[in-house]
C-alpha cells in the first residue's frame, strides 16, 4: 500500500499545487455575501407572512364561489326536472285529448 | 479558543469568530476549490459559499466531529455540485474541453489536468491529501469511510496517474523536474 516517505509521484503531484494569492478583500467580500443573503432571507419571510392573508382571502372565495356555483347546479337541477314534470303533463293532456276526440268520433259513427 | 467555545459564538452571530475561522481554513479551502474550479475567482466565489452554507448551518452542527471535518464536509460536496452544474452547463452549451497535449501546456497545469480526470471518489482523497494537505485520518473522517479505503484510493490514484505520466514521456522524467 502507501508508502511513508513521499515518492517520485508524491513530488510530482504536490509540486503541482497551485499558489494562491488570496484577495485581500476576501473577508469584507465574504461578510457582504452574508449580509446580502441575510436580508434576502429577511424579505423572504416578510414576503410569506404579508401573503398570508391574501393567499387565505384567494382560497376563501374559491370555496365561496364553488359552494354558490353548487347551489347554482342545484337550481339548474330543479328546473330542468320541473321543466320535464310539466312537458309530461302537457303530453299526457294531449294524448288523452286526442284519444277523446278519437272516442267520440266511434261513438258517433255507431 | 477551542471548537465549542467558537461554535457557541458562531451560533449567536458574533461575526468576528466567524471571519476568525475563515481565517484559519480559508487556504486550504481555496485549495481544494480550485481543483475544481481551475480558476481563482471562482475558486474564491466557490469557497466563500462554503462558509456562508456553514454560517448558515451552524445550529445543526451536533459537535460529533470537529469543526474543520464539518467544513470540509461542506466544501466537498459544493465542489461535486459546482462540477455537476459545470458538466451540465457544458452539455447544454456544448463546449466539450478540448484534450491538450501536455507539451503544449505547463507542466503543473497538466498534472492537475489529470487530477481531474480521476473519477470522483479517487480525486477527492487526492486533492484532500496532497493540496489541502490532511491526514488520511481526517480524509476518511470526512468522507466516511476507513483510514485503509482512503489509503486504497491514494494508491490507485497514483497508479492512474503514473499511467498518465508515462503516456507523456515529458512528465515522467525525474531529472526535468529536478525533484531528486
Amino acid at each position: 500500500m502507501m508508502k511513508k516517505s513521499w515518492d517520485y509521484i508524491d513530488c510530482i503531484i504536490k509540486s503541482s499545487s497551485h499558489k494562491f494569492n488570496i484577495s485581500n478583500d476576501y473577508n469584507e467580500t465574504l461578510v457582504k455575501k452574508l449580509n446580502i443573503k441575510k436580508q434576502k432571507e429577511h424579505k423572504n419571510w416578510l414576503l410569506e407572512f404579508i401573503n398570508r392573508p391574501v393567499a387565505a382571502s384567494f382560497i376563501l372565495s374559491g370555496i365561496i364561489m364553488s359552494v354558490l356555483g353548487m347551489s347554482n347546479i342545484q337550481y339548474s337541477v330543479l328546473n330542468i326536472e320541473g321543466k320535464i314534470t310539466f312537458q309530461s303533463n302537457v303530453y299526457q293532456y294531449e294524448c288523452r285529448y286526442k284519444l277523446d276526440g278519437v272516442k267520440s268520433e266511434i261513438e258517433e259513427w255507431f | 479558543m477551542n471548537d465549542e467555545e467558537l461554535m457557541a459564538k458562531i451560533r449567536l452571530g458574533d461575526q468576528k469568530s466567524f471571519i476568525y475561522l475563515v481565517d484559519n481554513y480559508k487556504k486550504k479551502i481555496l485549495a481544494l476549490c480550485y481543483s475544481y474550479t481551475q480558476d481563482s475567482h471562482e475558486a474564491e466565489d466557490l469557497s466563500q459559499d462554503v462558509f456562508i452554507t456553514f454560517y448558515k448551518n451552524a445550529n445543526k452542527f451536533r459537535e460529533q466531529s470537529s469543526i474543520s471535518t464539518y467544513l470540509y464536509k461542506i466544501a466537498v460536496s459544493r465542489c461535486i455540485d459546482f462540477k455537476r452544474k459545470l458538466s451540465i452547463k457544458s452539455m447544454l452549451t456544448g463546449i466539450v474541453n478540448a484534450s491538450v497535449k501536455a507539451e503544449d501546456l505547463d507542466q503543473k497545469i497538466y498534472v492537475r489536468q489529470c487530477i481531474n480526470k480521476l473519477p470522483k471518489d479517487i480525486k477527492i482523497p487526492i486533492v484532500l491529501f496532497y493540496y489541502v494537505g490532511l491526514d488520511q485520518k481526517e480524509i476518511g473522517k470526512i468522507l466516511n469511510i476507513s483510514q485503509k479505503a482512503v489509503e486504497g484510493r491514494i494508491y490507485r490514484g497514483k497508479q492512474k496517474l503514473r499511467a498518465m505520466f508515462i503516456k507523456e514521456d515529458g512528465i515522467y522524467d525525474e531529472k526535468k523536474l529536478g525533484l531528486h
